[in-house]
C-alpha cells in the first residue's frame, strides 16, 4: 500500500513534448516531468524532482538515466544525455535532492544515502518499467544503466549496490568510500569539504539535511570523526561486493578530493566478485577540469560501455585498464595496477619535526580546483623547514613507472601523545626541481608507535637519474589538523612504491626499422651479387654441325591437334632457305620450337650442334622475326633496339647497330616513340633488330609482310647479301614468287609434315610440265590436245615423256616453236605438293 | 637486367599517372576534411579520422588507413598484373624468350622490378600524407583515437612500422597479380583478377558466419597495424598476419615461376 502511494510518482506531471534542436544532429524529442517522491527520514511529506526524458529515434530502447555532480541540476548533463539518446538510448536526466536554487520542496542534500536519494533512483526506475518506450528485460524490470560524475557516479554506484536490475554502470570520478575520502587516515579533509559546502549553502546547512548538517559541523570543529560520523559517511559508500552491473571505472589523475585509490579500490573488489569491469585513469579530475575533447571521449567511452552491456551489441570495450602516462601517451594493461611495491632504500635518519600553533603555517600540496601546484613545492619551500622531515632515495638507474599504491612506514613518537602527519612521495630531478606526482598525500592520524600508511595511487613516469623524496610535515592547507603546538619525532622510514619498468615505446620502433632496412639493404646487395657472379663462358655450339638440326620434330596440343607431325630439316651453312606452306601447314610452330618458344612433344632441335631449350646459350647465334613485330609502344625505335640487345649484353659492343639501323632505313623517325610508326615502318625495325649482333643464323617469318616492293627488293638483297657472306638465312613466306626469287633452297610443309625440300632449282627442274612459246597456238593445239595455254603458252604436261619428243612433235606439224622453258613456276610446284589449288 | 628492365617500365604513361593519383589522393582527402571535419561526430566510437587532423603524422597514418584497403591495392596490382602480361600484349615477350636468358631469371627480374615500383607506391602514400599533413597541420605528437597521445619520436617510428606493414600486405597483391600476369596475354585481366580476389577476400572477411575460417583469408590481418598506435604495442595480431599472408605470397609466385618455365609461349 505504502508502495501503491509512492507509486503516485505521476501525480503532478507537467509534461511539455518538445523538440530538442541541437545544432550537432537530428532532432531529439524531450519531454519534461516533474516526479513526486516520497521525503523519507530527511523530508517531511514528499520532495518533488524534475526529470528530463530524451527519445532516441528508435524505441523501444535501453535507458540510461544520468546524474548531475554535486550542486548541479540536470541541464549540467543534458549534453551527455543528447549524445545517448543520439546513440540509441532512452535518456533521462533529474536534479537530485536539495540542489534546485529557490525550490522548497526540493528536498535536502543526504549525500547519496541509500534510505533518501538512491530511493529516489529507484523510483526512477521504477518509472522506466512502466514505460512502453523503454526496453524490459522482465516484467518490472527495464533495461536500464546509470552514469553521473563525482556525486552522481556515487549515486550509480549506490544503484547497482541496492538495485539488482541496474544492468552497467558508468562512474567517473568518484568515491568508493566517503570515509577515506573525506577524513582519510582520520584527518578532516577540510579544505575540500568546505567549498563544497560553500557550493550548496547560501545560508548556513538549510540545504542538507540534519544528520548531514551535524557531522559537518563536528569535523569542522574538531577535524576527527567520530562514531557515528564514520558510520554517516559508510551508509553513504558503495559496496562492490554486492555489485554486479558490468562497471565503467573513470578516475582522475589531477583529483585529490576522490584520488585514483578509490576507483583501485572499487575495482579490484568488482575483479575478485567476478564483475565485468574496465578501468581508466584521465588526465584531470576535481583538481583539473576535463577539457571538450576529454569529456567528449569520455562520452563515447560509455556509449560503447552501454552498446555492450545494454544494448548486447558485440563490441570491444578495450584494454582492462589504461592510464594516462605522465610522460606522454597512454598506457595500456591486461591487468589492475596491484603490483606488490618495491622497497626502495632511503637515507635512514631520525628527524625531529615540530607542529605549529594553531596549525599555521601550513605545507601545500594542493587547492580544490587550482591545479596541483606540487611542482612548486619544492622548490618554494612550501613544506617549511622545522615542520617537516624528508628522506631521499639513491638516483633511480633506469626510468621506472609508480603504478599504484605503494606503502609508508616509519616509527613516530609525539610530545602529546598524539600526531597528525601528512606524508608525501616527490619526485626530485638531478638539479633539485621536485614534482608532486598527482598532488597526493597521504594524512595520518596516530598516537604513536609503528605507522605503516597507504600511500595513495599514482601514475606517474620517474625518468633515470631522478630520485624519490618521502616528506613527512605536520600540517597541509588542505587538513585540519591539531591546533595545539607538538613535537614528533620519526624514525626508521621504510618505502616501497610499485615500479613498473617502462615499456620501450621509443627505442622500438627506431631498432625495428633499422634492422628492417639493413635486412633489405643486405638483401639487395646479395641479389646484385649473385646476378653478377661469373659465369661460365656461354656454350655457343660448334661450326662444325649444320646451324639447324630438326630431326622428327612434332607438336601435339592439348586439345589433340597435331600441328606438327614428324618434321625433319637440315639448313646447311650459307643456305638461304625458304619455308613454304598452306596456313596452317605447320611453319610458325616449327619456328617457335626452333626459337624455344614451345616445347616439342618428340623430337630435337639443335643449333649449332646444341639443343634448343628456351634461353639456351647457343640462341646468341641466333637472331629470330616470328609472326610480326615486338616493340614497346612507348620507348623509341632506338631504345627499343637498345634494350633488346642488352637485355643479354652488357653494352653495345658487339651489336653492329649502326649497320642495322641503315637496314632499317628509318632514318631520324628511329627517335620518336614507336607508336606513332606505321606498320612497315615497325616491320623493318623489328628485322633489324633480329640482325643485331649479325648472327650466323637468321630465322624470319614472313619478313616481307606489309612491305611495299621497293623495300621488299631491299630486304632480298639484303639476304642475299648475308648468306652470301656464309651465313644462313631461314625464311618462311607467303609470296612464293618472292622465295622464288630470292632462295637457294625450299622445303615445302603440309598438314605438319615436310613435303618436300631440296634446292628450287632442282625442284624446279624436277617437274613434269613444258611451256613453249609457239607462234601458232591452234596448230599446236592441234598436235598435242592435252596440252593447255595459259597466258598465250602452250602448257605441255610430259606425264613422264620427254622434252625433245615434244619439240620435234611440234615442229614436224610445222608450229614454229620460238620458246621453250622448263622452268615451272614453284606456285604449281607447290600447289602439286601440298595438294591444293587447281 | 634489373635496370633493363626498370627503363622498360619507367617511361609508361601509366606509371606517371599512377604516382600522380598516388599524391592527388591524399591532397583530395586534406581538402575533404579541412572543409568538412570538425569535432568528433557523437553517437560513434572515436576513430582515427576524427584525429586526423591533429598533426601531420596523424593525417599520415589515416591516409595510410584510406588508401591502403583498395586504392593501393589496384595500384600495386597494376604494377605486378602488368609485368608479364603487357609484354605478351605487346608481342615482345615472345622476343625476350628467344634471347639467351634463363626464363626464370628474366622472370624474377621482372618480379623484382614491379616489386619495386609496388613498394615505391605504397611508401609514396604516408610520405607525401606526411609532407602535407605537417604543413596544414603541424608537426606534433600523435593523438590516438581512444586516448592520449603518442609523442613525435614514438609516433614517426610508428609510422615506418605501419607502413612495412601494409607493405607486406601489398606483398600478396603483387604476388597474385603476377601469377595471372603469367597466365594470360591481357594486362587488365591480370589486374582486375587480382584486385577482384582482394575485394572478394574483404566481403567474406566480413561474414561472421565463416567463424575461424577468415582467419585464412589473406585480407584477415591486414588492419593489425591499428595495433601501433597502443602504447604498448601488443604485436600478436601483426605477426599472426605476417606468418598467415606467407603462404599467399610464396604460393601464387611459385606457381608463377613454376608455370612460366614450362609455359608454349604462343604471343
Amino acid at each position: 500500500m505504502a508502495a501503491a502511494a509512492a507509486m503516485t510518482l505521476l501525480a503532478g506531471i507537467v509534461s511539455a513534448a518538445n523538440v530538442d534542436a541541437s545544432p550537432k544532429g537530428p532532432a531529439i524529442r524531450t519531454s519534461r516531468h516533474v516526479v513526486e517522491l516520497p521525503g523519507g527520514p530527511t523530508d517531511p511529506g514528499t520532495v518533488r524532482l524534475p526529470t528530463t526524458t530524451y527519445l532516441p529515434a528508435k524505441t523501444p530502447a535501453p535507458a540510461v538515466i544520468v546524474s548531475p555532480g554535486f550542486g548541479q541540476t540536470q541541464s549540467s548533463v543534458a549534453e551527455d544525455a543528447r549524445y545517448l539518446a543520439r546513440h540509441g538510448f532512452v535518456a533521462v536526466t533529474w536534479t537530485m535532492r536539495g540542489f534546485q536554487p529557490f525550490n522548497t520542496q526540493g528536498g535536502k542534500i543526504a549525500l547519496d544515502a541509500p534510505d533518501t536519494e538512491v530511493q529516489d533512483l529507484r523510483r526512477l526506475v521504477d518509472l522506466l518499467a512502466h514505460d512502453p518506450q523503454v526496453l524490459q528485460d522482465g516484467p518490472g524490470d527495464p533495461r536500464v544503466g546509470l552514469m553521473g560524475e563525482s556525486y552522481g557516479g556515487a549515486i550509480s554506484l549506490l544503484g547497482a549496490t541496492y538495485d539488482k536490475r541496474v544492468d552497467a554502470i558508468v562512474p567517473v570520478i568518484t568515491w568508493n568510500s566517503l570515509r577515506t575520502s573525506l577524513a582519510p587516515g582520520d584527518v578532516f579533509k577540510a579544505e575540500y569539504a568546505s567549498v563544497f559546502f560553500a557550493i550548496a549553502t547560501g545560508d548556513g546547512c538549510s540545504r542538507f539535511a540534519a544528520r548531514v548538517c551535524r557531522t559537518y559541523e563536528h569535523l569542522a570543529v574538531t577535524g576527527i570523526p567520530d562514531t557515528r560520523d564514520k558510520q554517516l559517511l559508510d551508509y553513504s559508500s558503495p559496496d562492490p561486493q554486492r555489485i554486479t552491473a558490468p562497471t565503467l571505472l573513470v578516475q582522475g589523475e589531477d583529483d585529490t578530493l576522490f584520488p585514483l585509490t578509490e576507483s583501485l579500490r572499487t575495482a579490484v573488489a568488482l575483479q575478485r566478485k567476478g564483475t565485468p569491469v574496465t578501468l581508466r585513469w584521465l588526465e584531470g579530475g576535481h583538481d583539473k577540469s576535463f577539457g571538450s575533447a576529454t569529456e567528449a571521449r569520455i562520452r563515447a567511452m560509455a556509449g560503447t560501455w552501454f552498446d555492450r552491456y545494454l544494448g548486447r551489441r558485440r563490441v570491444s570495450t578495450g584494454p582492462l585498464f589504461t592510464w594516462h602516462r605522465s610522460s606522454g601517451g597512454d598506457g595500456s594493461s591486461s591487468q589492475l595496477p596491484t603490483t606488490t611495491p618495491t622497497a626502495l632504500h632511503l637515507t635512514n635518519d631520525a628527524k625531529t619535526i615540530g607542529n605549529p600553533a594553531g596549525g599555521r603555517p601550513a605545507s601545500v600540496s594542493s587547492l580544490p580546483g587550482a591545479g596541483t601546484i606540487g611542482g612548486l613545492a619544492g622548490a618554494l619551500g612550501f613544506d617549511f623547514p622545522g615542520q617537516s622531515a624528508s628522506w631521499v632515495t639513491p638516483p633511480l638507474r633506469t626510468t621506472r613507472e609508480i603504478l599504484g599504491a605503494g606503502r609508508f612506514s616509519m616509527h613516530v613518537s609525539s610530545s602529546t601523545g598524539e600526531a597528525v602527519l601528512f606524508t608525501k612521495v616527490y619526485d626530485v630531478s638531478p638539479n633539485g626541481d621536485a614534482t608532486l606526482p598527482n598532488g597526493q598525500i597521504a594524512p595520518l592520524r596516530t598516537t604513536g608507535g609503528d605507522v605503516a600508511i597507504d600511500l595513495p595511487a599514482l601514475a606517474h613516469v620517474v625518468p633515470a637519474g631522478h630520485r624519490i623524496r618521502v616528506v613527512v610535515s605536520s600540517t597541509d592547507l588542505g587538513y585540519a589538523g591539531p591546533p595545539r603546538p607538538a613535537t614528533y619525532e620519526l624514525s626508521d622510514p621504510a618505502l616501497a612504491l610499485p615500479l613498473v619498468p617502462l615499456a620501450k615505446a621509443k627505442g622500438y620502433g627506431g631498432l625495428a626499422l633499422v634492422s628492417g632496412l639493413i635486412a633489405l639493404g643486405l638483401l639487395l646487395v646479395g641479389a646484385y651479387v649473385w646476378t653478377r657472379r661469373h659465369r661460365r663462358p656461354p656454350d655457343l655450339g660448334s661450326d662444325e654441325a649444320p646451324p639447324v638440326v630438326i630431326r622428327g620434330l612434332a607438336k601435339t596440343y592439348a586439345d589433340g591437334f597435331r600441328a606438327v607431325d614428324g618434321v625433319d630439316l637440315t639448313v646447311e651453312k650459307g643456305m638461304l632457305l625458304g619455308l613454304l606452306g598452306p596456313n596452317g601447314a605447320g611453319k610458325t610452330t616449327t619456328l617457335r620450337m626452333l626459337a624455344g618458344l614451345i616445347t616439342p612433344t618428340s623430337g630435337s632441335v639443335e643449333l649449332f650442334g646444341r639443343p634448343v631449350t628456351s634461353g639456351a646459350d647457343v640462341l646468341h647465334r641466333a637472331g629470330i622475326f616470328i609472326e610480326g613485330p615486338g616493340l614497346l609502344p612507348h620507348l623509341t625505335g632506338m631504345e627499343n633496339l637498345r634494350l633488346y640487345w642488352t637485355s643479354a649484353a652488357d653494352s653495345m659492343d658487339g651489336s653492329y647497330v649502326d649497320e642495322a639501323l641503315e637496314i632499317a632505313g628509318l632514318g631520324d623517325a628511329v627517335h620518336r616513340p614507336v607508336r606513332t610508326y606505321s606498320h612497315g615502318m615497325k616491320q623493318r625495325l623489328a628485322i633489324a633488330q633480329a640482325m643485331l649482333g649479325q648472327p650466323d643464323l637468321l630465322v624470319l617469318d614472313e619478313p616481307t609482310n606489309g612491305l611495299d616492293p621497293p623495300q621488299i627488293k631491299e630486304i632480298r638483297e639484303v639476304l642475299q647479301q648475308i648468306a652470301d657472306s656464309g651465313r644462313t638465312v631461314l625464311v618462311s613466306s607467303h609470296l612464293l614468287s618472292e622465295v622464288e626469287q630470292m632462295c637457294t633452297h625450299v622445303a615445302v610443309m603440309s598438314k605438319g609434315r615436310m613435303v618436300a625440300q631440296g634446292p628450287v632449282a632442282e625442284l624446279l627442274a624436277d617437274s613434269d610440265t613444258v611451256h613453249v612459246e609457239v607462234d601458232d597456238l591452234e596448230a599446236a593445239r592441234r598436235v598435242l590436245p592435252e596440252a593447255e595455254v595459259e597466258h598465250g603458252v602452250l602448257v605441255v604436261h610430259l606425264h613422264g615423256g620427254s622434252r625433245t619428243r615434244v619439240v620435234a612433235q611440234l615442229v614436224e606439224a610445222g608450229v614454229g616453236v620460238e620458246g621453250v622453258a622448263s622452268r615451272r613456276r614453284l606456285e604449281d610446284v607447290f600447289f602439286e605438293l601440298t595438294g591444293t589449288g587447281s | 637486367m634489373i635496370g633493363v628492365e626498370l627503363r622498360r617500365q619507367a617511361k609508361r604513361r601509366r606509371t606517371l599517372w599512377s604516382f600522380v593519383a598516388l599524391i592527388a589522393i591524399p591532397t583530395i582527402v586534406m581538402i575533404a576534411l579541412l572543409t568538412n571535419g570538425g569535432p568528433p561526430k557523437e553517437g560513434r566510437r572515436p576513430e582515427l579520422v576524427d584525429v586526423a587532423q591533429a598533426s601531420g603524422l596523424n593525417f599520415a597514418l589515416f591516409t595510410l588507413l584510406a588508401t591502403s584497403q583498395f586504392l593501393l591495392v589496384v595500384v600495386v596490382s597494376l604494377f605486378a598484373g602488368d609485368a608479364v602480361a603487357s609484354e605478351g600484349q605487346w608481342g615482345s615477350l615472345r622476343y625476350l624468350l628467344t634471347r639467351p636468358i634463363a626464363r626464370f631469371r628474366l622472370l624474377r627480374t621482372k618480379l623484382v622490378v614491379a616489386s619495386l615500383y609496388a613498394v615505391a607506391a605504397v611508401v609514396l602514400v604516408p610520405l607525401a600524407s606526411l609532407a602535407m599533413g605537417t604543413v596544414a597541420f603541424g608537426w606534433s605528437a600523435v593523438q590516438t583515437p581512444l586516448a592520449g597521445a603518442l609523442g613525435v619520436n614514438t609516433g614517426l617510428s610508428r609510422l615506418a612500422l605501419a607502413t612495412g606493414y601494409v607493405v607486406a600486405c601489398q606483398a600478396v597483391v603483387v604476388a597474385l597479380a603476377f601469377l595471372f600476369s603469367t597466365m594470360t596475354d591481357q594486362p587488365l585481366t591480370a589486374v582486375g583478377g587480382a584486385a577482384v580476389l582482394v575485394v572478394v577476400s574483404e566481403i567474406l572477411d566480413t561474414v561472421t558466419a565463416l567463424g575461424s575460417v577468415r582467419s585464412y583469408l589473406p585480407t584477415h590481418y591486414w588492419l593489425a597495424w591499428l595495433d601501433l598506435l597502443v602504447d604498448p604495442v601488443d604485436a600478436t595480431r601483426m605477426r599472426n598476419g605476417l606468418l598467415e599472408m606467407l603462404p599467399w605470397v610464396v604460393v601464387p609466385l611459385a606457381l608463377a615461376f613454376w608455370n612460366f618455365r614450362r609455359k608454349d609461349v604462343l604471343s
